[in-house]
C-alpha cells in the first residue's frame, strides 16, 4: 500500500515536472533568459548570505562568550578582593592581636573595634569565641542571645574540624545577637581555629568574622547589569550563595541547575536545562572554593542576531530585486533583435515575401538577418520563374487546343469546295472560299488569342456562312449583338464550336426549320453570349456530362468539346466566367458564353483577366 | 509604449525598494517602541513594610517581563472608598493591569465585578468571595488556619482556653482561616470564646481593644489570624505583661522578632513573595494556571523558636530582598 503511495507520489512529481519543462520551453527566450539568471542570481545570494550570516552568527557569538568570560573573570577578581580583604581582617586580628599576648591581662575589645570600625561597610562582626562556645570579645558589643548554643554553629564545627584552614560558610541569617530593631542580617561566616592564650595557658578558640552578605550582593548584581545572560554565585557544593532570582529560587518559582553545575570543571559548557540551551561559565573563586556562573541562553545570542539576520534578508531580497530588474533589462536588450527578427519572419509565415527582413543586433543576429533575406530573394526569384513556366505551359496548352480546330473544318470545307467546283457552282465555291479565307485571317488573327466581340462573331457569320452552303440552308441564323460590347475582348474561338454544335446535334435534321440564335448582350457589367437552337435538345445526363466529362467520346463534329471551350475561358479569364447550358428535350438547347467586359484597348496578351 | 513600458518598470522597482525599507524601517522602530507595561499593585494598610515581600516578589516578575510596578497603599486598613477610588485612579493612569489586595471583599465585590474596564485585573492575598469575576493569588488560608489547630492540640493541654481575634472579617482570607481553625477544632469547640471588638471600638488600635479583652478574660492561647491581630496582641500582651501563648499568622518582621524572643509560640508564615511573583506573572499573561494551582505553588509553613533558623526556614523568614 506504501509502495503504491509511494508511485503515484513519484508519478504526480513525474508529472508535474514535465509540465515545468514544457511550460519553461514554451516561454519567450526573453522569459528564460531572466528567469533562468534570477534564479541563479538567488542561489548564489542565498549561498552568501547564509555563509556570511553563519559566520558572523558564529563570530558574535563567540565574542559574546568572550565578553561575558572577561566580565566573570572581572567579577571574580573583584570578589577575590573582598574576600582576601575579609581575610586579612581575619589574619590581622589573628596573628598582630589574639597570638601576641595574654588576653587575661589584655583584652581584644579595642583592636576588636577598631578594626570592626574601619571594616563596617562590610563587616556585621567580629566574635572570638572560647572552644566551650562562650564569648571572648565581640565587636560591635552586643548582648549575645542565651538561647543560642555556638558550639553547635556550623562555622564553630568547621573552623575546629580543619583548624589550620579558613572556613567560608553559606550565607545565614546572623543568630548571635540580641537586635532591638527586629532587623537581621545575612552573613558569610569567615571562621577560623585559633590560640588564646590565657595566663598563660594556650587554649582553642575561634575567630569569626562575619562578612556583610549586602557586599558580595552588591558587587555580583554590579556585574549582572552588564553583558548577556546573567552570574550566579554557589559554593563547591552547589549551594546557591547569590543568584539574581534568590528568592524566587528559594520559593521554588524559579529553578537553577546549580546541583549539576556543581560538577562542571572551569571554563565554557553547554547545557539544556528545562528545555532551554545554555552556555555556562564557570570560574573558581580563590580560597573559598565557591563557583562563579555565567549563563547565557543560546536564545539570547540569537535575540542579536535577529537584526542582523532580518539586515542579511533585506539587502538580500532588495540586491535579488535589483539583479532580477537588471535581468529583465539585459535581456529585453539580448533578445530585443532575436525577437524583431521572429516578427519580420511572422510575415513570412503567411506568404507575404515582399517583407523587409529584420537587419540588427549583435552579428550573429545581422547574420540569420542577412541569411533569411538571400534565402527570401531567392524563394521569390524561384517563384516568379515557376510562374512563368505556368503561365508558359498554359499558353502552349491553349494553343493546341486552338489548334485542334482547324483540320476537321477544313477538310469538311475543302471537301464542299471541291464538290462545287466538281459541280461547275463556281460563284459559290467562289463566295465559299472568300468566307474560309476570312474565317482563317480571324482565327488566325496575327497569333493573338484575344480578339473583339465583334471579330468573333464575324468569325461565327463566315462559319455560318460556309455551313449555310454546306446544309443547303436547312436552318435559320438570326444574330442579335449589342454594339456597345463589340469592342469588348473575348478569346477567339469559342462561338464557332458551339455552333457547330447546335448544327450538328440541334438543326441538321430539321430541314427547313431549324433556328439558330445568336445574342450578345451585357448585363451587370458582364457579357453574356447565348447560342441557342430549337433542336431536339440534349437529355438531362448528358448535359451534366457536357461539361464536366473529358472522356466523352464526339461522334460528330470537330471534336472541340463544350469543355474544352468553358476551360478555356475559365483558363484566360478565371473566376465564375466559362459555359452554361440550359436544355429541353425536343424543345432546344441555350448554351450562354459568361465573359467579362473588358474592353480591347484595356486588354492584356496573356490571359490575365 | 516603450517609453510608459519602462517608466512602469522603474517606478515598480522603486515601489518594491521603497516597500522593503520601509518594512525594515517599521520593524526597526517597532522593536524601539516596544511598550513598557505598568502594573498597578493597590494594597490595603499603610505600611509598606507590610507588603515588602510581595512586592518584591512583583517587582521581580514584572522585570523578567519588562513590565514597570507602581506600588500603592493606602492611609488606613479599611476604607472601601478610598480603596475604589485608589483603583479608578489608576485604570485612569493608564495601568495596563492591577494586582490588588482588596480591603474588604463583601464591599468591594460588587463593585470589582461591575468594573467595565478591560484591563487584566488579579487579587492578591484577600480575594472577594464567590462568584469572583477576577482569580485570587493566595495560600491556602483554610489549610493555615486549621495547621494552626492541630499544632495547638497536639502540642497543648487539652484543658486550655483559646481566645480567636476575629479581627478584619471583612476579608475573606481572615474569614477562611477562621473557618479551617473551627473545623479542626470542633472538638473542642467549648474551650473557644472569640474576643470580637465592640461598637465603640471599631476605629481603636487592635492592641487597645485586646488589652480590654486580656484584662476581662483569662485565656492560655490567644489564636491571631492576620498581621495586625498578630502584631496587635504581641503588643498587648507586653504592654500588659500578661502569660499567653501566641499562635499567630503573620509574615511581618515584628512577628519573626516576637517569635524569636518568644513572645509568639508558633508563627504560621506563608510566602508573600510567591504571591506576589505569580500575581505579576498571572496578571501580565505570563503564565496561565487555575487558582488551585497557584495556590498549590505559594508555600506556608509553622515556624517555631526553635526551627526558625533552619536553612530552609530562614530564606523564608528572612527574605533576602532587603
Amino acid at each position: 500500500m506504501e509502495f503504491h503511495h509511494q508511485n503515484i507520489g513519484q508519478i504526480g512529481k513525474n508529472k508535474m515536472s514535465s509540465r515545468l519543462a514544457k511550460a519553461y520551453k514554451k516561454r519567450s527566450i526573453q522569459l528564460i533568459i531572466s528567469i533562468s539568471f534570477t534564479a541563479v542570481a538567488v542561489v548564489a545570494m542565498s549561498f552568501m548570505g547564509i555563509v556570511l550570516y553563519t559566520q558572523f552568527a558564529d563570530n558574535s557569538k563567540n565574542m559574546a562568550i568572550e565578553s561575558n568570560k572577561q566580565l566573570l573573570d572581572q567579577a571574580s577578581w573583584n570578589l577575590n578582593t573582598y574576600i582576601r580583604s575579609m581575610m586579612s581582617i581575619s589574619d590581622t586580628m589573628y596573628y598582630s592581636v589574639i597570638k601576641n599576648r595574654d588576653l587575661t591581662y589584655y583584652p581584644l575589645d579595642t583592636e576588636m573595634n577598631l578594626l570592626y570600625e574601619s571594616n563596617k561597610d562590610n563587616l556585621i562582626s567580629i566574635v572570638c569565641v572560647t572552644e566551650d562556645g562562650a564569648v571572648m570579645a565581640a565587636a560591635p558589643v552586643a548582648t549575645r542571645k542565651e538561647s543560642i548554643d555556638i558550639t553547635a554553629k556550623d562555622w564553630f564545627i568547621q573552623a575546629n574540624k580543619e583548624i589550620e584552614n579558613l572556613h567560608f560558610s553559606t550565607p545565614h541569617v546572623q543568630n548571635l545577637f540580641e537586635n532591638s530593631n527586629y532587623r537581621y542580617y545575612w552573613v558569610v561566616s569567615l571562621s577560623r581555629a585559633v590560640e588564646l592564650t590565657n595566663i598563660g595557658r594556650i587554649r582553642r578558640g575561634v575567630l569569626l568574622v562575619d562578612m556583610n552578605f549586602n557586599g558580595i550582593e552588591q558587587l555580583l548584581s554590579k556585574a549582572n547589569e552588564k553583558g548577556n545572560g546573567y552570574m550566579y554565585l554557589m559554593d563547591q557544593n552547589g549551594e546557591i550563595i547569590y543568584h539574581p532570582k534568590q528568592q524566587a529560587i528559594y520559593s521554588n518559582l524559579v529553578e537553577e541547575n546549580n546541583l549539576e553545575a556543581a560538577d562542571y570543571e572551569d571554563g565554557s559548557h553547554v547545557e539544556r536545562f528545562n528545555g532551554e540551551e545554555r552556555v555556562v561559565i564557570i570560574k573558581t573563586v580563590g580560597y573559598t572554593g565557591w563557583k562563579l556562573v555565567s549563563v547565557t541562553p543560546v536564545k539570547e545570542f540569537a535575540i542579536n542576531l535577529n537584526q542582523i539576520r532580518f539586515f542579511t534578508v533585506m539587502v538580500g531580497v532588495v540586491t535579488i530585486v535589483l539583479i532580477s530588474f537588471g535581468n529583465i533589462f539585459i535581456s529585453s536588450k539580448v533578445t530585443g533583435p532575436i525577437r524583431k527578427l521572429e516578427n519580420s519572419i511572422k510575415y513570412l509565415e503567411d506568404g507575404n515575401l515582399d517583407m523587409d527582413i529584420y537587419i540588427g543586433g549583435t552579428h550573429e543576429i545581422r547574420h540569420l538577418g542577412k541569411t533569411i533575406t538571400s534565402m527570401v530573394n531567392q524563394m521569390r526569384k524561384l517563384m516568379d520563374e515557376m510562374v512563368t513556366e505556368q503561365q508558359e505551359k498554359r499558353k502552349s496548352a491553349l494553343d493546341a487546343l486552338q489548334a485542334q480546330i482547324n483540320p476537321h473544318f477544313l477538310y469538311n470545307t475543302l471537301d464542299s469546295v471541291v464538290w462545287m467546283v466538281e459541280s461547275e457552282r463556281y460563284q459559290e465555291a467562289i463566295s465559299m472560299v472568300t468566307a474560309l479565307a476570312s474565317l482563317f485571317r480571324i482565327s488566325l488573327s496575327k497569333g493573338k488569342n484575344v480578339i473583339s466581340i465583334r471579330d468573333e462573331i464575324a468569325h461565327a457569320k463566315y462559319y455560318l456562312e460556309i455551313q449555310k452552303v454546306r446544309y443547303k440552308n436547312r436552318f435559320n441564323v438570326s444574330i442579335e449583338v449589342d454594339p456597345n460590347i463589340e469592342d469588348c475582348c473575348t478569346i477567339k474561338l469559342i462561338v464557332q464550336p458551339i455552333l457547330e454544335n447546335a448544327i450538328y446535334y440541334g438543326v441538321e435534321y430539321m430541314d427547313g426549320e431549324g433556328e439558330i440564335l445568336i445574342r450578345g448582350y451585357e448585363k451587370d457589367s458582364e457579357i453574356y453570349i447565348e447560342i441557342s437552337d430549337n433542336g431536339m435538345g440534349i437529355p438531362k445526363d448528358t448535359v451534366e456530362l457536357l461539361l464536366t466529362d473529358d472522356t466523352r467520346a464526339h461522334k460528330r463534329g470537330s471534336g472541340i468539346g463544350l469543355r474544352n471551350i468553358d476551360q478555356r475561358i475559365k483558363l484566360y479569364f478565371k473566376g465564375e466566367y466559362g459555359l452554361s447550358i440550359k436544355s429541353e428535350l425536343d424543345e432546344g438547347t441555350m448554351i450562354t458564353i459568361h465573359l467579362p467586359k473588358i474592353y480591347m484597348k484595356d486588354a492584356k496578351e496573356g490571359g490575365k483577366g | 509604449m516603450k517609453t510608459v513600458r519602462s517608466l512602469l518598470f522603474v517606478s515598480l522597482l522603486l515601489v518594491v525598494i521603497l516597500g522593503v525599507f520601509w518594512v525594515y524601517y517599521s520593524m526597526m522602530t517597532e522593536q524601539e517602541n516596544k511598550e513598557i507595561r505598568k502594573v498597578s499593585v493597590i494594597l490595603y494598610g499603610n505600611s509598606s513594610e507590610q507588603w515588602e515581600n510581595l512586592s518584591q516578589g512583583a517587582e521581580r516578575a514584572a522585570k523578567d517581563l519588562g513590565a514597570e510596578v507602581s506600588l500603592v497603599t493606602m492611609s488606613g486598613d479599611n476604607d472601601t472608598s478610598e480603596q475604589i477610588g485608589l483603583i479608578n485612579r489608576e485604570i485612569n493612569n493608564g495601568a495596563n493591569a492591577i494586582l490588588i489586595a482588596v480591603c474588604n471583599s463583601k464591599e468591594l465585590r460588587p463593585y470589582l465585578n461591575n468594573l467595565e474596564s478591560k484591563i487584566p485585573i488579579v487579587m492578591l492575598e484577600t480575594g472577594i468571595m464567590e462568584n469572583a469575576k477576577y482569580k485570587c493569588i493566595s495560600s491556602d488560608n483554610f489549610e493555615m488556619g486549621s495547621l494552626l489547630a492541630r499544632h495547638i492540640i497536639e502540642n497543648e493541654d487539652p484543658k486550655v482556653k483559646v481566645a480567636i481575634i476575629y479581627d478584619n472579617e471583612q476579608r475573606d482570607s481572615v474569614v477562611k482561616r477562621y473557618e479551617g481553625f473551627c473545623e479542626t477544632f470542633a472538638d473542642y469547640e467549648d474551650r473557644i470564646v472569640l474576643w470580637k471588638r465592640n461598637e465603640n471600638e471599631k476605629s481603636n488600635k487592635s492592641m487597645l481593644y485586646l488589652q480590654r479583652e486580656l484584662t476581662e478574660e483569662a485565656v492560655d492561647i490567644v489564636v491571631a489570624l492576620d498581621n495586625t491581630a498578630t502584631e496587635g496582641i504581641v503588643d498587648a500582651v507586653l504592654n500588659l505583661n500578661k502569660s499567653v501563648k501566641i499562635y499567630g499568622i503573620g509574615n511581618t518582621d515584628k512577628a519573626v522578632s516576637n517569635l524569636d524572643d518568644n513572645t509568639i509560640t508558633e508563627l504560621i508564615y506563608q510566602n508573600e513573595f510567591s504571591i506576589g511573583y505569580l500575581g505579576m506573572q498571572e496578571v501580565l499573561g505570563a503564565v496561565d494556571m487555575s487558582e488551585e494551582e497557584l495556590q498549590s505553588l505559594i508555600e506556608f509553613r509553622a515556624v517555631t523558636k526553635e526551627d526558625m533558623y533552619t536553612a530552609e526556614n530562614q530564606k523564608m523568614l528572612f527574605p533576602f530582598v532587603k
